[in-house]
This record gives C-alpha cells, sequence and structure tokens, in this order.
C-alpha cells in the first residue's frame, strides 16, 4: 500500500500542475486582441476551410473593429455539422451569418426559414450572380468540379474528357467520386438528376455501379487516391486538385464536358446568408456587404481556395486564377429546382449505387 | 459497515443517466419522432448494421489478441523494458482512429508505399516495363473492408484490453498460481489463469466493442457502410429524430455488452488478496529469460504496430516528400505551406496554441469531473448490490457523436439553459454524455479489485466512510482510476463529431481544427499540427511518467518493487 500512496499524491499533483497551467495560459491568451464584451460582435458559422476563410475574417476584424466569432465545419463533417446546427438553433438562433456549404444546402434552409433576405440594395448590386430568387442567399467565388486525372496512368491524348468516361469499362475499379450521401457530391448528383433528367441520371449511377466507382470519403480523399496511383481518375473540386498540382503530385486537371453539345462542368460556388433572427444583425449585415466586394474575391482567387469572381465587377475585371480558362462551359443548374430532386436522387444513390 | 440510503444511490445513478441520456432522449423526443418515418428509416438497415456488428466483432478481437499477451509478457518483464513498452502501448490511445486509418490507406491500400513495392518483389507486380503499365498496377483493397475497420480500431483500443488484464494480474495473489501448478502442473496455473484474466479481458474487449460499434470516421474512410453512415445520411435529411431512432438498434447490444461487463468485473475479486499481507512472492514458475524478454519486446512491437508505427512511418514519408510550395496567405494564420520541419511546429504552435490550450482544459476538467462521479457512483452503487445497473448507462455510447451534439443544441439553447449552451460547458456536457459510461465502467473494474477484507480491517479499526476509502480504497484503486482519468482526458481531446457541433463560436478546440486543415493533404505543417495534437494530448501521460521516474529516483523504494 505504502508503494500506492505516492503515486496517488504525484497523480493529485500532476493534475493541480495540469489545470493551473492551463488555466493560467487561458488566460493568458496570446491572441494579438483578446476579447472586449463591449466590442460589437458577429458570430459566423463557416463551413468553408479555416485556412480560406481566416485571412478575410482578420481583414475585417481590422477594417471595422467588430470581432468575429466563428465556427468552423470541416470537411468530414460534410453538411452533417453547422447547417443542421442552424436548423436545430432556429426557435432561437446562435449565428448570424452561415458561409460556405454550397447554394444545395443554404436552399435547404431558405425553405426551412432559416434564412433572412440580404438587404435590397445588395441584391440588386448582385446582377447576374448565383442567388436565391427571393435573396435569402448569394452566391460567389466559384470553384469548379474537375476530373482529376493521374499523369502516370494517362498521357496528354488519352486522358477521360467527360462525366460519362467515368463509366467506361476500361477504366472499371479505378475510378472514383466521393460518397454522393453528402455534403458536395450530394449536391452534384442532385444537379445531374435536374440537368439530365431522373433516367438518364439513374442510368449514369447504375454505370458508375458495375464500373466499380469506388465511393470516397470526400472529395480530397478522391484528390489524394488518385495522386497515389490508386485510383487513375476521379471527380473532385478545383479547390482540392490545385491542391495536389501545387504539391507537384502526377496529377492533372480536367474540366469535363466542353465540347459543343455537352452538359458543361459543375460550377459551385460559396453562398452566404443572413441568419432569421440571429443576435447581431447590423454587424451581420456589415459582414455581408464585406464578403460581396470584389476586393474579397480577388483575395480568395490568390488565397488556397482558388476561387473565380462572380460578382458583376469581378466578372468585368476577369478575377480568376490565371491557371483557370476563361470560357468554361459551365452546367446550367436550376439549385432551388436540385434541393427538390434531392429526395429522389437521395432514394436513387441508394437504390441502384449502394444497393439498399 | 453501514449500507448508504438507497435514495441517495437511486438518485446518484438517475443523474448520471441524465447526463448520459438526455441528448438522444432530446433529439427523439424534442425534433418531432413520426412513426411511419422511423418504420420506412429502417428498410434496408441490414446491411449498415452488419457492416457496424462485423467491424466491432473484428474490433474486440484484435484487441483481445494484441492486448492479452501483451500485458501478460510486459508484465513479467525487466522494469525498463516493462516501462518502455507501457509508454509506447498508451502512446497508441492518443493516435486518433482516423489518422491511423489515412496510414493504412497511404501504406497498405492498393497503391501503398508498402503494398505495391511488397507485391511486386513477391513476383505479382506487372509483367510489362511499360511505365504506364507500372504506374497502373495495384493491388486488391483490403484496405476497404470491415476487416480492415477492426484492425484499425482494436489496433487503437488493445491498450484498454491490456490495461485491464494487467490490472487484473497485479492484483493477483501469485501464490495461487504456485499451489496450482504444485497440484495440477502448468495445466493448473492455465486454468486459473483463465478464471483470473478471462473476465477483465472479455469485460475491456466488449468495451471496445461498443466504441466501434458508433465510429463514424474510419469506416466512412475505408468504405464501409454502417449504422453511424445511416444515421448521417438522416441527419443531412433534416431528420434528427429518424436519426436517433437509427441508432436504437445498437442500444440493446451495448446495454447487454455493458451489463455483461459490469457483472464480470464484479464477479473477478477472486484471488485478488495481494494487499492484504502486502508484498508477496512473485510467481516463480515461469520466470521470463532472455527469450520471454524478446517475446515481451515483439509483443510490444506488434501491439504498437497498426496504431503506432504505421501512421508515424505515414507522417512522416508524406511529410518528408512533399514539395514546399509558396504561401498564399497573409496575416496571422499564413502557417500552412510555409517551409522548414521547425518553421512547421512554429507556425503550427502560432496557429493552435489558444485552442490546444482550451483543449488540455477542458479535456482535463471533463477528465476530473467523469472520473469523480464515476468513482461515487460505483462505489455507491456496489454497496447496495446496484453495480450491474450501472451497466446500461452502456447505452450512451452507442450514440452517434452527432445526435449528442444536436440534442444537446434542443435540450440547451432555451431560456435559461442558453447560458449553458453558449459557454463552455456545454462541451463538457458533450464530452461527459459521450464517455462517462467508460468512466464508469473503468472505475468499477479498479474499485471492484480492492479486497473487501482490507475494508473491513479497516472498519474494524474504528476508521470511518472517508478515512476507508482515502486510506485503502483510493491507494489500491488508484492505477484503475488514473487508468480511467486519462482514457476519458484522451477521448475528449480527440472527440471530433460532437465537439464541431456544440464548441461555443470563437472558441475552437485542436481536434476539429487539425480535420479542418487535413483537407489540404499532408504537407509538413499539417504532419506538425497534427503531432503538436498528440503532443498536447500526451503531456499529462508524459508528467505523471516523470512524477514516477523521479519518485522511483528520489523517494524510498518499497522493498520488493522493481
Amino acid at each position: 500500500m505504502a508503494r500506492r500512496a505516492p503515486i496517488v499524491v504525484g497523480s493529485i499533483a500532476v493534475l493541480v500542475l495540469v489545470l493551473t497551467v492551463a488555466i493560467f495560459q487561458a488566460g493568458c491568451s496570446s491572441s494579438p486582441e483578446p476579447a472586449d464584451p463591449a466590442r460589437p460582435t458577429v458570430v459566423l458559422y463557416s463551413v468553408t476551410d479555416r485556412e480560406t476563410s481566416q485571412e478575410l475574417i482578420d481583414r475585417f476584424e481590422d477594417e471595422t473593429g467588430i470581432r468575429v466569432e466563428a465556427k468552423f465545419d470541416t470537411e468530414a463533417a460534410k453538411a452533417v455539422g453547422l447547417v443542421q446546427a442552424i436548423r436545430q438553433e432556429k426557435a432561437n438562433p446562435r449565428c448570424d451569418v452561415l458561409w460556405g456549404g454550397g447554394s444545395f444546402f443554404h436552399a435547404m434552409l431558405a425553405d426551412d426559414g432559416c434564412l433572412a433576405p440580404a438587404p435590397a440594395d445588395l441584391i440588386k448590386a448582385h446582377g447576374t450572380a448565383p442567388q436565391d430568387t427571393q435573396g435569402r442567399w448569394l452566391g460567389f467565388a466559384a470553384a469548379y468540379r474537375v476530373l482529376i486525372v493521374n499523369t502516370d496512368v494517362f498521357g496528354p491524348q488519352t486522358r477521360p474528357r467527360s462525366y460519362r468516361d467515368l463509366t467506361d469499362p476500361r477504366y472499371k475499379g479505378h475510378v472514383g467520386i466521393a460518397n454522393p450521401l453528402f455534403g458536395g457530391m450530394a449536391a452534384h448528383v442532385a444537379a445531374l438528376f435536374q440537368v439530365l433528367g431522373p433516367e438518364r441520371a439513374r442510368r449514369w449511377l447504375s454505370d458508375l455501379k458495375a464500373n466499380d466507382c469506388a465511393l470516397c470519403g470526400g472529395m480530397a480523399d478522391v484528390t489524394k487516391r488518385v495522386a497515389s496511383g490508386e485510383l487513375w481518375f476521379g471527380i473532385t473540386s478545383t479547390i482540392d486538385a490545385h491542391v495536389a498540382v501545387d504539391d507537384g503530385k502526377p496529377v492533372a486537371i480536367v474540366f469535363p464536358d466542353q465540347e459543343p453539345g455537352e452538359i458543361g462542368c459543375m460550377e459551385g460556388f460559396s453562398s452566404v446568408a443572413l441568419v432569421a433572427g440571429g443576435p447581431h444583425p447590423k454587424e451581420a449585415e456589415r459582414f455581408l456587404r464585406f464578403l460581396m466586394s470584389t476586393k474579397t474575391e480577388e483575395i480568395l482567387a490568390a488565397g488556397p481556395a482558388q476561387t473565380v469572381g462572380l460578382l458583376p465587377e469581378s466578372v468585368a475585371r476577369d478575377v480568376r486564377p490565371p491557371w483557370i480558362p476563361s470560357q468554361i462551359q459551365v452546367m446550367d443548374v436550376d439549385w432551388a429546382g436540385a434541393a427538390k430532386i434531392y429526395p429522389e436522387s437521395t432514394k436513387a444513390i441508394k437504390e441502384i449505387l449502394l444497393g439498399r | 459497515m453501514r449500507t448508504p440510503p438507497r435514495s441517495l444511490v437511486a438518485a446518484a445513478i438517475l443523474l448520471a443517466f441524465a447526463v448520459v441520456l438526455s441528448p438522444i432522449l432530446a433529439a427523439l423526443f424534442g425534433t418531432g419522432l413520426q412513426a411511419r418515418e422511423v418504420a420506412a428509416a429502417f428498410d434496408g438497415i441490414a446491411g449498415p448494421l452488419g457492416g457496424s456488428a462485423n467491424s466491432a466483432l473484428a474490433s474486440a478481437l484484435v484487441a483481445l489478441i494484441l492486448g492479452v499477451p501483451f500485458a501478460l509478457l510486459v508484465e513479467r518483464s525487466r522494469a525498463g523494458l516493462r516501462r518502455v513498452s507501457w509508454t509506447l502501448g498508451l502512446l497508441v490511445l492518443m493516435m486518433p482512429p482516423y489518422i491511423v486509418s489515412e496510414a493504412a490507406v497511404v501504406l497498405l491500400g492498393p497503391a501503398g508505399k508498402i503494398a505495391r513495392p511488397a507485391a511486386t518483389l513477391l513476383g505479382f507486380g506487372p509483367r510489362s516495363t511499360d511505365p504506364i503499365a507500372v504506374a497502373r498496377f495495384t493491388i486488391p483493397g483490403f484496405v476497404y473492408s470491415w476487416p480492415a475497420v477492426g484492425v484499425v480500431m482494436g489496433g487503437c483500443l488493445f491498450p484498454v484490453v491490456a490495461l485491464a488484464v494487467a490490472s487484473a494480474y497485479r492484483r493477483t495473489d501469485h501464490r495461487v498460481f504456485e499451489s496450482a501448478r504444485l497440484a495440477q502442473g502448468m495445466r493448473g496455473v492455465y486454468r486459473i489463469g483463465a478464471c483470473v484474466l478471462v473476465p477483465p479481458a472479455l469485460g475491456a474487449a466488449l468495451l471496445v466493442f461498443a466504441l466501434t460499434l458508433t465510429e463514424f470516421a474510419v469506416p466512412q474512410l475505408l468504405r464501409v457502410r454502417t449504422v453511424g453512415e445511416a444515421a448521417y445520411e438522416r441527419i443531412q435529411e433534416g431528420d434528427v429524430a429518424v436519426a436517433a431512432a437509427l441508432s436504437l438498434p445498437l442500444v440493446p447490444v451495448v446495454v447487454a455488452a455493458g451489463a455483461l461487463g459490469a457483472f464480470i468485473l464484479m464477479r473477478s475479486r477472486v484471488a485478488s488478496l495481494a494487499g492484504l499481507e502486502g508484498e508477496v512472492p512473485k510467481f516463480t514458475g515461469q520466470r521470463l529469460g532472455r527469450m520471454g524478454h524478446l517475446a515481451a519486446g515483439l509483443a510490444t512491437l506488434l501491439a504498437i504496430t497498426p496504431a503506432l508505427i504505421l501512421p508515424c512511418v505515414s507522417l512522416g514519408w508524406l511529410a518528408a516528400t512533399a514539395r514546399m510550395s509558396q504561401s498564399a496567405m497573409r496575416g496571422r494564420h499564413k502557417l500552412l505551406r510555409t517551409s522548414g520541419i521547425l518553421n512547421s511546429f512554429r507556425g503550427a504552435w502560432e496557429l493552435a496554441h489558444d485552442d490546444a490550450i482550451r483543449t488540455v482544459l477542458l479535456a482535463a476538467i471533463a477528465a476530473t469531473l467523469a472520473t469523480l462521479f464515476a468513482i461515487a457512483l460505483a462505489r455507491l452503487a456496489s454497496r447496495v448490490g446496484w453495480g450491474p445497473l450501472l451497466g446500461v448507462l452502456g447505452a450512451g455510447v452507442a450514440v452517434p457523436a452527432p445526435i449528442v451534439g444536436l440534442g444537446l443544441i434542443t435540450l440547451w439553447n432555451r431560456g435559461a439553459g442558453a447560458a449553458v449552451y453558449q459557454s463552455s460547458a456545454i462541451v463538457l456536457l458533450a464530452w461527459l454524455a459521450r464517455f462517462f459510461p467508460v468512466a464508469v465502467f473503468l472505475a468499477q473494474g479498479a474499485l471492484a479489485r480492492v479486497p473487501q477484507e482490507l475494508e473491513n480491517a479497516a472498519a474494524l479499526a474504528g476508521r470511518g466512510p472517508v478515512e476507508r476509502f482515502v486510506a485503502v480504497v483510493l491507494p489500491n484503486a488508484a492505477p484503475g482510476l488514473v487508468a480511467a482519468w486519462l482514457a476519458i482526458y484522451v477521448l475528449s481531446a480527440t472527440e471530433y463529431g460532437a465537439t464541431v457541433l456544440i464548441s461555443p463560436p470563437g472558441k475552437p478546440l485542436l481536434a476539429p481544427s487539425v480535420m479542418n486543415f487535413m483537407r489540404r493533404g499532408q504537407d509538413p505543417e499539417i504532419a506538425a499540427c497534427q503531432i503538436l495534437l498528440l503532443g498536447v494530448i500526451a503531456l499529462p501521460l508524459a508528467l505523471i511518467a516523470l512524477a514516477l521516474v523521479l519518485r522511483s529516483r528520489i523517494g524510498p523504494v518499497a522493498k520488493g518493487s522493481s
């Protein structure tokens, strides 16, 4: 027994030490601007990666003096994270602004009455950039769904060029997409149902199944598997694809379906919305105005997300990373329609692709 | 000794049930449960249920295969080897399973850094020298299967089994083995060994089984369809109540496992009388020789390979081969894509040190609260004979993490509860809801191994209940209770699914931050962030190990201790 008493004492001492150090350090946070209760605040739920959004948050804080209390989601959480938290908080909203997650999930939240319309002048200034018909979400900063192709496996002339190539039996067992039940790929399949029609979309899913298409953990996962050579090509986002190219991985990016008469490449974009009944409406509006600017789109185009400007002035100034071509044929998607067709597309995925 | 009032015990048990089960009840009934929708949701659930059950079964089996030999061989080896082995074994507990599964794919996947060259070496490679044919060569994807999920989860959780077995072994009067050997030879030793060690091993394996059942990230990455995935689907569609209902089939399985484990532990007092007479001679029939020490070393190597060596090799490989590119970022959070290992660590610390400190603080508080409450609960319940009832708390382990998060939002984001919801207390509630059953299980095991005779003797000597607890129970149960504290600390610090939903805005925690950065791939800075996460989590363990080493160097050493 005498041997163990020091263990107990030692453990308690260590515990006290850890707690003391932690409390002391937490109190002496090295954040450049410590929290001031009187300082105006806006609560942001960011589905956009922290690496992408943090610089804009810092700039907004510097310019306006408004503190941004941000909560970040991750790709792994898909749309299960903050989008659902906003739904759950509907009776007593805690969030002011939702940024990211794509118009698909914003459309769902808008239908549930969780989002408020943007100011009228901002909707008007948004021009032809993607937006909800009632201005409950605004789209900007486009990213594209592309094919990422392993260059060790495919020479420049033999690379796949269309989403249909995923069903080519020559590539059986070596193609991949993100799990279409979740996140961006769920939206992508719903968009295909809306653009191709249910029958053709179901046939595509059936052919994917026959071709042993891998259902990966996310678009970043698809990119990594193609870069490793495990998969030969797959669908991913330009946000993930350019990282692999930058890192010198043996991959190339193909903008699919660009021939005349083809459906075009799917254009995803970042959506931003004001949460209905949010606790800081004035600050939320300022943050929304800050995001809906060409300056913001320029920063995003030069930053890790490498997005393309969609706001009228950005389009006029052709705000885009140099590696993204200026004439991309994009898929014509009605996002409100895609959100409505989502239950049907999900059912088809389960029945056909997952065999349930 | 007087038994505590049953009303007090009942109140404590009810409080525990409220902490653990209130989120799923809120998710079920606070968001409008429709019987017809639930019935429809259960169509086609057999496949995912099979995926979950198979993975969990394989995980428990792997944990047993790795954990039992590890514990038995290491416990009987030299002090130096024992300390090193246990440090490595406990480091495995610090490794988040999603990092381990990523490493499995990178190294052992169809194009794995180990798998592909090994297959080529064995003559399974491409017959052609054409570079495209070589590039197209892949091996069958073993890693994308439920056995692989079992290996990953079992590899991560084997220390739970090892701790349970080692704890029982340490508390056993080794004269029992000596007597059995004299009476029946080695057959008698094996029979007695089975009686003493099988119950805690099975109890811990059942805990591993339960923890694997609701894991989401690992099966998702390894492309295994599980009940967790089905629940996530429903959450994405906005049907939180149906998602919660989908986890209900897991509840009886986990409750049965938890109750059985608790019952087994209650019976594991057998041969635990070593403390009565102080140090007793070790069983001398099978003292480890050189081969035994070699076997202990190999058992350690084998046990830590899946969840420690492979991830370290994978992270090191990726960090070493990544090409640096110039940062496009400016401002406070510019660390990603700088250059150099030292810069990577400096950048990782600059970026995430607030998150890390916050995580350490909250995880330590959660572990302390859970351990203290678990001790009180286990002691009270065992005194009135209600110990197995606590197994029902295991139902909390069957609840998928997002259901816990969303249920807590429903429960606390209203009226006066909003003050809790907007503070870090909500994070503590989420972690307690998820991991308190684990604390109770481990505390029950630790307390059950304290010989009742010691307490009776102290009571006869006139010691009161508090004195008996401090002087007799606590010192004897300390190793198990420290293990419980560490387990809750590690599980809390790496918890992701509920934390990402309910952590207060502006106060990010480390696990979601690291997951956020992992999306960008595996460059040195992200590897640095992951190592930072592991370092932060390992801090208390390192401090405890240091304290033990210093104690053995500075303090008096008890006779026979080694």
